[in-house]
């Protein structure tokens, strides 16, 4: 076995939602493994508080509002400017919001499907440009077992999601002769801010319910990240317009 | 908001046409009245109000007035 295949030194990789869970966790496992890393989200404390975590040095916070998707392209440009063409992209950016549908509006199922699914469809653009993306780079995409399998009050979610998985493969065929990868991952329930949030919303008998859904219990963001990391890696070099689900079994029954 | 807005917003929770809720019926009375709507009720809250219900707030109320104090109505 070749372990270098793994190794992620000089390599310059783009992680959206950094500032929390599986975002944060896959920046701090990508320095580890040797890779610069440009860390955004909206919250510059909190991408500070993940680079205090990481290894290494190089890493750049960009604070940035994905909501503003016209943008997306040109802030990549600048940051490509700034720290030489990117290797990988992360889009791990994302909001869940639990809505049945009788109550549900336009404007929110717009700005879920704007901050899961339009922005990474611009962020993808923005990194294919000339000039911003290396000869070989992957890019990976977090979806959700949600955009694979039903739960209620969660229709929009799991639209933005599935909407990543549909998008992957078409980009991976366009994109595979620029040298870029595109896959998602699509992960169970992982114990993450954004999930406590969730959970908050649930009596205890729901939460276990979604609990024992999940043969090999919740996941961690470590879990998630070990799967990203692997498809940006070389180890990955012959995979594109995948879905890896990383689940704990959620969607094996 | 004002409750009759309020109330509105409630019909479509219960699934029940405009105008048909005082806001005095019991929840355990309302055929419409079911888990989803008490997600529906949270997600409102919380969209309309800012208001971080717990389902077991919801637990604790009887009526449609119950759930308007939840609220702050």
């Amino acid at each position: 076995m070749n372990h270098s295949l793994f190794e992620m030194s000089g390599k310059t990789v783009l992680v959206t939602g950094a500032s929390s869970g599986i975002g944060r966790e896959t920046a701090i496992l990508l320095s580890i493994m040797g890779a610069t890393v440009v860390l955004t989200g909206r919250d510059t404390g909190r991408l500070e508080e993940t680079l205090s975590r990481m290894a290494g040095d190089g890493h750049k916070v960009e604070p940035f509002d994905l909501g503003d998707v016209d943008a997306i392209p040109a802030w990549i440009k600048r940051i490509a400017s700034q720290t030489g063409p990117l290797h990988g992209l992360v889009h791990s950016a994302g909001i869940q919001h639990t809505i049945p549908l009788r109550v549900l509006s336009a404007a929110k199922l717009e700005e879920q499907m704007r901050t899961n699914f339009t922005s990474a469809v611009m962020l993808l653009k923005g990194f294919r440009q000339k000039g911003c993306v290396a000869p070989r780079s992957s890019v990976v995409l977090l979806s959700s077992v949600l955009g694979l399998a039903g739960q209620p009050a969660v229709s929009v979610y799991s639209a933005s999601k599935a909407a990543l998985i549909g998008f992957a493969r078409s980009a991976a065929v366009e994109l595979a002769g620029e040298g870029i990868r595109v896959n998602c991952v699509a992960p169970g329930y992982v114990e993450t801010e954004m999930a406590g949030e969730i959970r908050t919303k649930m009596t205890p008998e729901q939460f276990e319910a979604i609990s024992r859904l999940h043969p090999l219990g919740l996941g961690t963001p470590g879990d998630i990240a070990h799967s990203i990391a692997f498809l940006l890696s070389e180890a990955g070099r012959w995979i594109t317009g995948t879905t890896l689900v990383v689940d704990g079994g959620y969607t094996a029954h | 908001m004002q409750k009759e807005e309020f109330l509105q917003h409630m019909s479509a929770m219960v699934d029940l046409d405009e105008g048909t809720l005082t806001g005095l019926e019991k929840l355990e009375d309302l055929e419409g009245w079911s888990s989803i709507s008490m997600v529906a009720f949270i997600a409102f809250a919380d969209e309309h109000f800012s208001k971080r219900v717990s389902p077991r707030d919801i637990a604790g109320a009887e009526t449609i007035d119950d759930l308007a104090g939840l609220v702050g109505l």
